[in-house]
């Protein structure tokens, strides 16, 4: 007789390696049987999901906001929300930029290091280089995370450690 | 060199993924302390989720980020062609995974605030339910004090209300609803001679000498429902009534219905006696003026008449019819004038003479001269005199005169009987410097009708022609001259039984002087028509 926590062992290492093998182990051909997926098909589904995120983002601060919260903590979770929304926006803007870049535009001497982004800078491929920087924008946010959370556990245990002395 | 180096971009995107993965598992360490430090906190729980899910987003995207600027660092530029659908497909769906569970939110945060609401509902009642609990043990503290405060307040009015109860003096009673005596006080029981242990199983028709006025006194109280001043009369366990005045309040019960009484009585039987002695006071003295009036009036024609019949007496021969007609005149005026003169001694008009009597001696002339009469009679008399009795004041003569008069009404209630016996006591009182004389007899003693009626002038139960019923009107006369009393006890409390002879109610008269002073002792002065005291009669 195998344990019920046995079963559950197998079957979850199972699904795993299912998943894993159809992911890395098969090699995606024409097959008729089945709908193709084109190449535009994956950006519109990351570009769909910055935008699920954003809404969730929105979603996240009207309600935090609604709540009125108001400690130092859920004021950088605010920010995070923020940061993290406007990062949405340039990703998304920076994908659509990205497309339209022309490969003459990117041009490199030796190694990928010294990559250029030539003249004319069209406000696409300016948008395109700023979207580079994207960066800049989520690491604060993370940042902000950080902060928000460390602050909640901070005095989560101040009040503990009040409790109980 | 033209055109904007992509380095910067390069530097920031490989510097930028490892901060952000660095800062989300740091996120994602604290929110798992949080929710070890508070593992009942659903907020915390939800944030640990999505830093959690953040982690991993920011892990596929960094690593992908970072991979991505390596291999084309490195001139491995399809290697990257073939991870990078699996970097970028894994970063998608790590995105998806992050609004997703920041999406619950809004359902985390509903039942976090549901449930805060309902952790701050529960302890407000919770408080609420302290408070309560508190105010009931403070009422209920202070409910057993003012229970006990007002128990001892009950105990110490039931205490003074029983004690008004046990003390008065008057006839307290309880009544029920069918007239039964439910409970009387002390003095009640004592005046009526009764048991405390008899009352419960007696009824008011058992203390009501007159049903009449029982029946009056219920239909009032029950019409009224109170009753104040009614005059009746109780009876005594020994057939005695006493006079009393009766203020009583019904007792309905919660129905209105008739459910007893309770009652005061106050023995009026004193003050009633004492009434109708002030009354025959007021009327003998106005009696006796009046007939000291007619005395001095009729006084004056008698004697006329018997002069004139004297001087006619002169002139005729004695053998003569005339002269035998004016003897009878003269003998007749004689008798009227006596009359007068009795008159004019109850009404103290008559000379009188003042000195030490020895009352002992007043019996014994006064038993010697009635002697004759009582044993013809069968009378037996005994005396009873006090040795070395103090001397009263007064006219030897009158006072002998009253106990003439005393010891014939004794003979005659005792003659229709065939005899009796007749004591005769003298007593000296000490507490009340008096000197009394008794003169009981074993007759048919003195109907109650006519007991405030015997000291009255001419008021007789005897035949025509053998009394004039002035006797009992002199002696009272005489004993009001002396300033002493005179009472009559009939029926007799402890009467006189003689062998062969028939007992009646029997009647005591009670003659009360007072003891002579040093003065009066010295000095022999004749009183004219002068009061020599209060007198009082006591019937």
């Amino acid at each position: 007789m195998i344990s019920s926590a046995a079963q559950k062992w197998c079957l979850r290492t199972g699904w795993l390696g299912l998943s894993l093998l159809a992911t890395f182990g098969v090699e995606v051909r024409d097959a008729l049987a089945l709908q193709i997926h084109g190449g535009p098909e994956g950006l519109y589904v990351h570009q769909m999901a910055h935008v699920h995120y954003f809404f969730a983002l929105v979603f996240f601060l009207w309600y935090i906001r609604r709540a009125a919260f108001t400690s130092r903590g859920w004021q950088f979770l605010q920010l995070f929300c923020l940061l993290m929304g406007l990062w949405n926006i340039l990703a998304f803007v920076g994908h659509i930029a990205a497309t339209h870049v022309e490969p003459t535009s990117l041009v490199q001497d030796s190694h990928y290091l010294t990559t250029r982004l030539l003249p004319p800078y069209s406000v696409n491929n300016l948008v395109f280089y700023l979207a580079k920087l994207d960066h800049l924008l989520c690491v604060p946010a993370l940042f902000c995370l950080y902060m928000a959370i460390r602050i909640f556990y901070r005095a989560a245990m101040s009040e503990a450690e009040e409790k109980n002395p | 060199m033209n055109g904007l180096s992509m380095l910067p971009a390069i530097v920031v995107d490989v510097v930028g993924s490892s901060a952000n993965i660095v800062f989300a598992f740091l996120a994602t360490w604290y929110a798992f302390r949080l929710t070890r430090l508070k593992p009942d906190n659903f907020l915390w729980g939800y944030l640990f989720y999505v830093t959690l899910a953040i982690s991993a987003f920011a892990v596929s995207r960094g690593i992908g980020h970072i991979t991505r600027e390596v291999l084309h660092s490195a001139g491995k530029g399809d290697a990257w062609a073939y991870i990078a659908p699996f970097s970028g497909g894994f970063n998608t769906l790590f995105m998806i995974a992050v609004a997703a569970v920041m999406l619950f939110y809004q359902k985390g945060v509903q039942s976090y605030e549901a449930i805060e609401e309902e952790a701050a509902r529960l302890k407000q009642s919770e408080l609420q339910l302290e408070a309560t609990a508190k105010k009931l043990r403070e009422l209920n503290l202070g409910l057993e004090d003012m229970v006990e405060k007002r128990a001892a307040e009950l105990s110490e009015s039931e205490k003074r209300f029983r004690h008004l109860f046990s003390a008065s003096k008057d006839i307290v009673f309880f009544s029920g609803a069918c007239h039964e005596l439910v409970e009387m006080n002390p003095a009640g029981c004592d005046m009526l001679q009764h048991a405390p242990s008899d009352i419960p199983t007696m009824y008011l028709q058992d203390i009501f000498c007159d049903q009449t006025e029982l029946a009056e006194f219920n239909s009032r109280l029950e019409q009224r429902g109170y009753l104040r001043d009614y005059e009746a009369k109780f009876r005594k366990k020994d057939d005695s009534v006493i006079s009393v005045l009766i203020s009583a309040t019904a007792l309905h019960d919660e129905k209105g219905q008739f459910a007893g009484a309770e009652s005061i009585a106050k023995d009026l039987t004193r003050l009633k006696s004492m009434m109708e002695q002030l009354v025959a006071s007021e009327k003998m003295a106005s009696v006796g003026q009046m007939a000291a009036g007619i005395a001095h009036e009729i006084n004056t024609p008698l004697g006329i008449i018997l002069g004139y019949a004297q001087l006619m007496m002169d002139d005729f021969p004695e053998e003569s019819d005339t002269y035998q007609n004016l003897v009878v005149i003269e003998r007749q005026t004689k008798a009227s004038r006596k009359i007068v003169a009795n008159l004019l001694k109850y009404s103290r008009q008559s000379g009188s003479v003042r000195q030490p009597v020895d009352l002992n001696e007043i019996v014994e002339d006064a038993s010697a001269i009635t002697g004759h009469n009582l044993a013809l009679n069968h009378v037996q008399l005994h005396k009873s005199l006090t040795r070395d009795l103090p001397l009263v004041t007064g006219d030897p003569e009158k006072l002998r005169q009253v106990l003439v008069n005393l010891i014939n009404n004794a003979n005659y209630a005792m003659e229709e009987q065939g005899g009796g016996v007749l004591m005769l006591r003298t007593l000296a009182h000490a507490d009340t410097n008096m000197v009394s004389v008794e003169v009981q007899d074993s007759g048919h003693g003195i109907p109650e009708p006519i007991k405030a009626q015997i000291f009255d002038p001419f008021f007789t139960t005897k035949p025509v022609g053998k009394g004039t019923g002035l006797g009992l009107s002199v002696t009272y006369g005489i004993v009001q001259e002396h300033g002493g009393t005179i009472t009559i006890e009939s029926p007799v409390r402890e009467k006189l039984m003689m062998e062969g002879y028939p007992s009646g109610a029997g009647t005591l008269f009670r003659l009360s002087l007072p003891l002579a002073t040093a003065r009066s002792t010295q000095e022999n002065d004749t009183v004219q028509g002068k009061d020599a005291g209060t007198p009082a009669l006591a019937v």
